[in-house]
């Protein structure tokens, strides 16, 4: 690895989807950008499911032909068992033309950091970011200055910058520095998830398959309510090329209540999966991956702010609810590129970044408000928070939105999202195009 | 600056045509340009800094609605309401 350089024009802290499409976008407009992750690709990471707007980004960034070539497998929609309602979706049905995935994320992200290399930006992995000084941010020099540490060394070091731009993920080092994270009390979640080999899967068409059939009749992701979940918690199936990716989410609350307080986690999430009768045929000669079992807790935030003066939150490090409608990547790729963009017109109309900023901010905090109204229950800031929501949902696509309304018809927790959603053509079609699923479930 | 019906139509067209998302006379007055997919959430972005800086007015984030976007003759009128709070004239022809 090359010397770290003194100075660049912006720092990308993260190299997951957000930083490297990011330091991508941003090299793409002529600025110098490095970028610094803590580990060494490619590394774990969970949130395998990609919806098919992930490709826009990917073409804006030159690097969707190396993910095609990658062969992963293509996902053909979502099959839902919400207590005792079973429907599915096809994306097809929705006129998408391009596949949706299930991606190995330590595969994919490698892709996109490595991509983000070739298009200029410096890159440094193992190095953790400890913080930035943002006290000149706005002076005539516009000094930003970001400390940072390689893994294994006892000093820390500076870079200067114009910017930083945390794509931290949950870490979410910036927003940690200045307090702006905002956890939902009233959603005080956790996830449990570990693999299984040889799982099978449902397809599109609602029938159920082996795994060797996995590369030539594509799965959906199959997401069911755990029995006695009130709603609330819920299951993924993810099938990726070798594997299967299960996982549950789930209030800490009834969590903690349900396990015994002897029982590992590993135990518990078993447990969790043999109570669920479609799932147990899914698995009927599945092996469970011994030792894959993790959990994050405090499972859903957002921002007082994403943005101010001389840095941007971008992903998983602005905002994060509930993954059960897959928008995670999604969200961190959009706010990349909204934040290459804003980083632009700051750099080029110095006299005006408090606005490009305020753009900027009100268009992510829109969009994660809508993740939001689909995914969580009551939340106090509803009446402001819907009127945000309602200005995201205007600039989707009629596509975007009626699969929206579809995610929204599959579960009975979106009451948020109902209240704001009125679009009569996206409703039409979204109750079109839902699906029964006729699985017998002995 | 003073800005005929014409050619503020003229210039929000040459956007659609130099983003390669319309093709020239594809972007009428009334076309749906949000419901026809020339705009998304991404390129609003591209708009509005479009529509900034070629007549040198500020869009607010509140104002990134539907009913300023949807056609060019809404964007028009934004843009009208714009210049004339700026203390500039627009010439309705």
């Amino acid at each position: 690895m090359s010397t770290v350089p003194e100075s660049c024009d912006v720092v990308v802290i993260g190299g997951g989807p957000a930083g490297s499409l990011a330091a991508t976008y941003l090299t793409g407009k002529g600025y110098s950008v490095a970028l610094f992750e803590k580990e060494k690709h490619p590394r774990y990471q969970v949130g395998e499911s990609l919806l098919p707007d992930v490709w826009k980004y990917c073409d804006a960034a030159g690097v969707s032909d190396a993910i095609a070539g990658e062969g992963f497998l293509r996902k053909a929609g979502g099959s839902v068992d919400w207590n005792g309602e079973m429907r599915r979706l096809s994306f097809g049905d929705f006129g998408y033309t391009r596949p949706a995935l299930h991606v190995e994320r330590d595969r994919f992200d490698h892709i996109l950091l490595e991509r983000a290399r070739a298009s200029g930006a410096w890159v440094g992995e193992e190095i953790a970011v400890l913080g930035a000084d943002l006290s000149r941010a706005e002076d005539d020099e516009s000094e930003v200055s970001v400390s940072y540490r390689p893994v294994g060394e006892s000093s820390a070091s500076r870079i200067r910058c114009r910017y930083v731009v945390d794509a931290s993920g949950q870490n979410g080092v910036i927003g940690r520095q200045l307090g702006l994270r905002v956890f939902d009390e009233g959603f005080r979640f956790m996830s449990v998830w570990g693999y299984f080999d040889d799982s099978k899967y449902l397809a599109a068409d609602g029938l159920i398959y082996p795994a060797r059939s996995v590369r030539q009749v594509p799965p959906t992701t199959y997401v069911s309510a755990l029995p006695q979940g009130d709603g609330w918690a819920w299951l993924w199936h993810i099938m990726l090329r070798e594997t299967t990716s299960i996982g549950l989410v789930v209030p800490i609350a009834w969590a903690q209540e349900s396990k015994g307080s002897a029982e590992p986690w590993e135990a518990w999430f078993l447990r969790q999966c043999q109570a669920i009768p479609l799932l147990q045929r899914l698995l009927v000669d599945a092996t469970f991956c011994k030792g894959s079992v993790r959990l994050v807790r405090n499972y859903s935030y957002k921002s007082k702010r994403v943005a101010g003066p001389g840095f941007f939150l971008l992903g998983d490090a602005a905002g994060f609810v509930d993954p059960i409608f897959s928008v995670g990547v999604v969200f961190a790729m959009y706010s990349a590129y909204a934040a290459a963009h804003t980083i632009d017109r700051c750099l080029s109309q110095r006299a005006r970044r408090d606005h490009h900023r305020s753009i900027f901010s009100s268009q992510i905090q829109s969009r994660l408000e809508l993740s939001r109204s689909l995914a969580l229950p009551y939340y106090q800031e509803r009446d402001a928070g819907h009127a945000q929501a309602r200005q995201a949902m205007a600039f989707s696509s009629m596509q975007a939105q009626a699969l929206m309304y579809a995610a929204s018809k599959l579960t009975d927790r979106s009451g948020n999202f109902d209240a704001m959603a009125d679009n009569p053509e996206a409703h039409r079609a979204a109750t079109e195009r839902i699906r029964s699923l006729d699985i017998p479930l002995k | 600056m003073n800005y005929t019906d014409e050619q503020i139509f003229n210039t929000l067209e040459s956007f659609f045509v130099q983003d390669g998302t319309g093709r020239e006379g594809a972007v009428a007055p009334d076309t749906d340009i949000v419901g026809e997919g020339l705009v998304d959430s991404l390129g609003i972005f591209k708009l509005i800094a479009f529509v900034e800086d070629a007549f040198a007015v500020t869009i607010e984030p509140d104002e990134v609605l539907l009913e300023n976007f949807q056609t060019p003759r809404a964007l028009r009128n934004l843009i009208v309401k714009k210049l004339d709070s700026d203390g500039a004239r627009h010439i309705a022809l």
